[in-house]
């Protein structure tokens, strides 16, 4: 960086520090290459400065408004403690996705130990057994996420 | 420490406390107002605080800790701002309406009142229009009132780094705006 331009950002810098420690600037201290800017944080300042508070009725009308959302959202009923409402909800979604996967593994490794893999996709009946026990792994699967869903949302 | 408290208090509300939500609304309503304030038509404030806080509660599950609390409620700030402009510039015939809501506010409007909101207008537009990391900085500095140091500390920046970020964002609004303020 070059160093007329550091010493720019620091003149510009002590400049605002000054302006919200209410020093008034002189035209003459300020670096020609630093005018407009230096005239720009002082309408910024202005501007800040005019923000004000909030009313006292508007605060009690939002508040009310906010605890309307708050029991519409169901936070009331939720419970204030234990392990799955505390668990954000990417990583409840990971750990239901990471149970999938490994519940269709366990079930691909039981079929293959009993000699089941071989009638994969072979006609028996309109579903294999290793078929039915998929589907059956998946579903206890799925109804494992949709309850830790349920109790998410709760 | 303060932002750890956030944390903490989010967390909570997160489990359905929702005292502590109030706790951390109004730590941030002012603030929140504020920025909002120097960006927006005056009118237009009460309602996009109070999308932004209902947005808050919304979203509140997505908040992961990782992040301070603050930067995290700041994000949604700045979308619902974003959202706000997005949704002006889709329905309303933008500059005269702008000046007429400004004016509608103004009691006593004289002329330099208006020059005034003009001026404001121009930089609530320039301030939004620029870069966000822009935004942050002068907001930071000029609506949160941060010393340099502590925006240098919770960005885990040098504070030279962090004064020439601001003159790069002052002198980002100068070239939205031109010679208008």
């Amino acid at each position: 960086m070059n160093h007329d331009q550091v010493d720019l950002d620091m003149e510009l810098a002590d400049i605002t520090d000054r302006l919200l420690a209410g020093q008034d600037i002189d035209a003459a201290e300020v670096s020609p290459e630093n005018e407009t800017a230096a005239a720009l944080v002082r309408s910024l300042h202005q501007m800040a400065r005019t923000a004000s508070t909030p009313s006292a009725a508007y605060r009690t009308r939002l508040t009310q408004r906010l605890q309307e959302e708050w029991n519409t959202q169901g936070y009331s009923s939720r419970r204030k403690s234990g392990v799955l409402s505390t668990f954000p909800v990417r990583r409840l979604a990971s750990i239901a996705a990471i149970l999938v996967v490994a519940l269709v593994g366990i079930i691909f490794v039981i079929a293959y130990q009993s000699g089941n893999v071989s009638t994969l996709g072979a006609a028996h009946g309109p579903l294999g057994d290793t078929t039915s026990l998929i589907i059956a792994g998946m579903a206890i699967a799925l109804g494992i996420v949709g309850l830790v869903i349920y109790i998410r949302r709760r | 420490m303060r932002v750890d408290d956030d944390v903490q208090l989010a967390i909570l509300a997160q489990q359905g406390d929702r005292e502590a939500f109030l706790t951390l609304y109004n730590r941030y309503l002012n603030k929140v107002y504020n920025r909002v304030k120097s960006r927006i038509p005056v009118s237009d404030v009460e309602d996009v605080v109070q999308e932004i806080f209902i947005a808050t509660i919304r979203s509140l599950q997505s908040f992961e800790h990782r992040s301070q609390f603050n930067t995290w409620l700041y994000t949604i700030v700045n979308r619902q701002i974003a959202d706000y402009y997005r949704k002006r510039q889709r329905t309303i015939n933008d500059d005269l309406t702008v000046t007429l809501d400004d004016i509608e506010n103004s009691v006593a409007s004289s002329q330099n009142t208006r020059e005034n909101m003009d001026e404001q207008m121009a930089l609530k537009r320039a301030l939004s229009s620029i870069p966000e990391h822009y935004q942050q900085i002068i907001l930071l500095r000029l609506v949160d009132q941060l010393p340099f140091a502590e925006i240098a500390a919770q960005r885990g920046q040098s504070i030279e780094a962090v004064k020439s970020l601001f003159r790069r964002a002052i002198v980002a609004i100068h070239e939205k705006i031109g010679d208008k303020v």
